[in-house]
């Protein structure tokens, strides 16, 4: 029977957030967990799993995903794994914690114009004789491993118990890759004779090559911060601030930025070879080089991708039920919300289900199930999807992912 | 658009994309399509056609003749009291003596050279031996030098009752004519000995009834070098027919022209002035049989032409002179038009028309004589008609890419600003100048669309489609140059009007499906 919650950074279930044990019972705490969300207005899954295994995308795969696309289209996929550790303060048992953890986060948002991404999947050919415009579009790559240490106290005054818990990240960054195209425009003339080129882009990467997950490419620092307010099977709120840091990237770095217009009519047939040259094979590199010609290199530092996220919920039933709302906002990404509607019924403290509705930048309603196990009160286990009604549609919109934790107590 | 799952591998998934680009561009200037050497621009921009081409060269062998005979000289015993004896290389007569060259024998009036170098020919030697015995000869000419000291020297055995006649190569020698104290003229200085023929084993007896002869004499003379005055002299040239290559060295089959200025242009090389008539000039087309006569006011009139000098130390440069004659009021477009491949003509030419040259720097060089030119400026319009011309100009495609290219064409478009229509092949070539292949061939290129004043007022598309092979593709990529051939027309069969704004863009667009690889 869980009889305390324990506010744990990156450790917290939001879903039913009461303390796994009570605070003077364990030693230590120590969790697995992964959670991995993707999700798109536009793309949909059997698009986005052809892209994910590397295949060729047919035409019909392709033309049925440029129909389905209006508007701009918003994709992302926020991946997050690792190992917590909570150990209990030996002379302030109950009172005081320490964390330490390891995490791998992987953030994926972009923002395409409706047109640019039309062209992307097609060639500018279908679009000949008309002017693709290119607002405003984004792409933002980023991985990293973060090392946490950290305290974390726990007040009790009454029935109200609050938990404060912090920690220092040390942070080694893997992959950082962003571009921007802004008021940028192509115009193909009907019959070839020349390609009108606005633009107006700039693009950081700290690595043309996707580094490995042991690799860095980047250095920084930043802090978690939680605090948890709850009154035993009467209400809880928590409110999580995560990756307040920055990573110096000074891998093999490329910086470009470009703002220009020009017609592009062929290359003059006497240039020197090496001079102009149309990219090799139009992937995403060879435009990047091709576009941005006098790139320069050298280190840059960028903050983490910021995340706030506040959940509270009300308990029922003497803790039979928990019923909660979650919302998380990250400032720095373009998907740049979610919100959980959820409801958790606890069947004697050992089997817990939790009905989900999820809602996001992405426009979509998401319905999911969370489940959780306990095991001779030492393991707990819980495991879930959002996405159980676009999960198995391979025509619905890109709407992926899950989240298992595992932790065992002593 | 790329997504990941726990791997950092980026995904590389590939698709096709319908791809419309222009991949290759160049202009084609006037230049590049018709010789630089035929055509000037303008300070309003127009182009004219300019041939400098010659017409014919005067024979310098006419100029100046040395007289056929040197001398002649008969040598009688009759004085001789009595018989005499002569030993074995017994002195007969021995003799330095300076003799002139008969220039007004020669029909030439006051010629007064001073050295003559000779090109070719020969001196014959004739010597008739009227003795009773064989006898030795011996001639020279003392300033007759060639390479500076190789002196004309003869010696011959002439039998008894016998005549020989030998010639003797004379090309090379420098012939002072100044004597020998160098203080004349049109003189030459000999030696003349004759013994009794030393290989005798016998002595020589002569009477007064034996004699000698001696006649030298020139053949085939060509002087290569004079120098001295020339006289006042009227000279006749031709009739003579020489070729006329311009039309064929461009490969024309026809050609016209409007308000053309025509200009012979004399280029003078000999050190004397003169007066030129031009007695008859005529075209001829030895294929089609046409000739044509040059008609005007300039024809049979006197043309005066500057003498040339010469000028610097040791071998002497010719500066010639350039004496110009404006022939537009002739009827010479007939003279172009019938396409001639040979020119004949007759001229005279007065040497030293005011007589008052009584200096000796009158010279000529057989290499650099009279030269005609015919200098034609076409600004007001040309009528060309398969005007053949070829060009290569560098390739670069190694910036196009076509590895991922699954189909497609190319499209190669031709926008045409010149008043002229090309039946075009296009070849391309490797950096040895091989073949790899064939853009465009026999395919007609229509020229731009022309005004009132047939000047070019709208350029004209044209376009080739090729499908994109694998062979096309590779040598799109690996050509370093493009060799024209085109067969050249004015526009609409008119007499057009050339700028050197009009131009050609060539372009090569690429429209394929293409594989792209993430």
């Amino acid at each position: 029977m869980i009889k305390v919650s324990v506010g744990q950074i990156g450790n917290n279930n939001p879903y039913y957030p009461k303390e796994i044990a009570q605070p003077t019972d364990w030693k230590f705490q120590i969790s697995a967990f992964a959670r991995q969300d993707a999700n798109s207005n536009t793309l949909t899954n059997e698009f986005f799993n052809e892209i994910n295994k590397s295949g060729y995308i047919s035409s019909d795969l392709m033309d049925k995903q440029v129909e389905n696309i209006s508007g701009k289209i918003l994709s992302g996929q926020i991946t997050s794994i690792g190992l917590n550790a909570l150990i209990n303060a030996k002379k302030t048992e109950g009172k005081r914690y320490y964390i330490l953890g390891f995490e791998h986060q992987h953030y994926l948002d972009s923002y395409i114009d409706e047109d640019l991404a039309k062209m992307l999947m097609q060639g500018n050919k279908p679009f000949a004789g008309q002017t693709i415009q290119i607002p405003d579009s984004r792409y933002y790559n980023n991985y990293f491993n973060q090392l946490k240490a950290g305290v974390g106290f726990r007040m009790k005054n009454g029935e109200a118990v609050q938990h404060f818990a912090f920690t220092v990240d040390f942070n080694a960054g893997q992959n950082y890759d962003y571009i921007e195209v802004n008021n940028s425009s192509i115009y193909t003339d009907p019959e070839g004779d020349y390609i009108d080129i606005a633009v107006n882009a700039n693009t950081k990467v700290s690595d043309t090559v996707w580094a490995e997950v042991y690799q860095v490419n980047g250095l920084g620092f930043s802090t978690n911060l939680e605090y948890s307010f709850s009154k035993t099977n009467n209400f809880h709120f928590d409110v999580n601030l995560k990756n307040l840091g920055f990573i110096n990237w000074n891998g093999n770095t490329f910086r470009g930025s470009i703002d220009t217009s020009f017609r592009f009519e062929g290359f003059t047939m006497d240039t020197t070879p090496g001079e102009g040259e149309l990219p090799n094979d139009y992937s995403y590199n060879s435009l990047r080089n091709f576009i941005f010609q006098n790139p320069e290199s050298g280190s840059f530092t960028d903050v983490l991708p910021l995340s706030l996220r506040m959940s509270g919920g009300k308990y029922f039933l003497n803790g039979k039920f928990y019923a909660g709302l979650s919302g998380t906002y990250y400032p720095t990404l373009s998907a740049s919300y979610s919100v959980e509607l959820f409801g958790t019924w606890n069947h004697k403290d050992v089997f817990y289900m939790t009905p989900i509705v999820r809602y996001s930048n992405y426009k979509q309603v998401n319905l999911g199930l969370g489940v959780g196990v306990k095991i001779i009160d030492k393991i707990h286990i819980y495991a879930g999807s959002a996405y159980l009604n676009s999960f198995f549609d391979k025509d619905a919109n890109l709407g992926t992912g899950g989240f298992i934790r595992l932790t065992f107590i002593n | 658009m790329v997504f990941i799952a726990c791997q950092k591998e980026r995904p590389k998934p590939s698709w096709q994309l319908d791809l419309l680009a222009p991949l290759l561009v160049d202009t084609v200037s006037i230049t590049d399509v018709i010789s630089g050497r035929l055509i000037t621009v303008n300070p309003d921009h127009s182009v004219s056609f300019y041939f400098d081409e010659l017409l014919y060269e005067v024979n310098a062998d006419s100029l100046v003749k040395l007289p056929d005979t040197l001398f002649h000289w008969g040598y009688g015993l009759e004085w001789m009291p009595f018989d005499i004896q002569l030993a074995p290389g017994g002195l007969i007569i021995e003799e330095t003596f300076d003799w002139p060259l008969d220039f007004d024998a020669a029909g030439m009036e006051g010629v007064a050279l001073e050295s003559v170098v000779i090109r070719s020919g020969v001196i014959n030697f004739e010597l008739f031996n009227q003795s009773a015995g064989s006898i030795l000869s011996e001639f020279g000419i003392n300033t007759a030098i060639r390479n500076e000291t190789d002196t004309f020297f003869i010696s011959e055995t002439i039998s008894s009752g016998q005549i020989i006649k030998k010639a003797y190569d004379v090309a090379g020698y420098r012939l002072g004519l100044t004597g020998i104290e160098g203080d004349t003229i049109n003189m030459l200085n000999y030696f003349l000995g004759l013994y009794a023929d030393p290989s005798i084993l016998y002595t020589l007896v002569l009477t007064p009834v034996d004699s000698f002869s001696v006649n030298v004499y020139f053949e085939d003379l060509i002087i290569d070098y004079a120098k001295g005055n020339f006289g006042t002299n009227t000279l006749s040239f031709g009739p003579e027919v020489s070729d006329f290559n311009l039309f064929e060295d461009l490969s024309i089959s026809g050609f016209s022209m409007q308000d053309a200025t025509v200009l012979l242009r004399i280029q003078n090389n000999y050190g004397v002035d003169g007066l030129i008539s031009l007695l008859e000039i005529m075209s001829v087309n030895s294929t089609t049989g046409e000739y044509a006569l040059l008609e005007g006011d300039m024809m049979d009139s006197n043309l005066y032409v500057e003498a040339a000098t010469q000028y610097g130390d040791g071998l002497q440069m010719v500066q010639p002179t350039e004496n110009i004659f404006d022939f537009s009021n002739t009827n010479f477009n007939d003279l172009v038009k019938i396409m001639p491949d040979q020119v004949s003509y007759t001229i005279q030419m007065l040497t030293n028309p005011s007589g008052d040259s009584i200096g000796r720097d009158h010279f000529l060089y057989y290499e650099e004589p009279i030269r005609v030119f015919m200098e034609i400026e076409v600004s007001q319009g040309i009528l060309i008609q398969d005007l053949f011309t070829e060009n290569t100009i560098g390739w670069n495609g190694e910036g196009v890419s076509f590895d991922n290219v699954e189909s497609g064409t190319l499209t190669v478009v031709l926008d045409n600003g010149f008043p002229l229509s090309f039946d075009a092949n296009i070849y391309l070539e490797d950096e040895d100048h091989i073949i790899l292949d064939t853009l465009v061939y026999q395919d007609f290129v229509s020229g731009g669309l022309l005004d009132n004043e047939f000047k070019v007022s709208q350029s004209v598309e044209s376009k080739i489609q090729l499908t994109l092979t694998p062979d096309l593709k590779e040598s799109v990529v690996n050509a370093r140059f493009a060799r024209y051939e085109m067969l050249i027309n004015s526009a609409d069969n008119e007499h057009v009007k050339i700028f050197d704004n009009n131009i050609m863009a060539m372009k090569i667009i690429g429209d394929f499906t293409y594989i792209i690889e993430q």
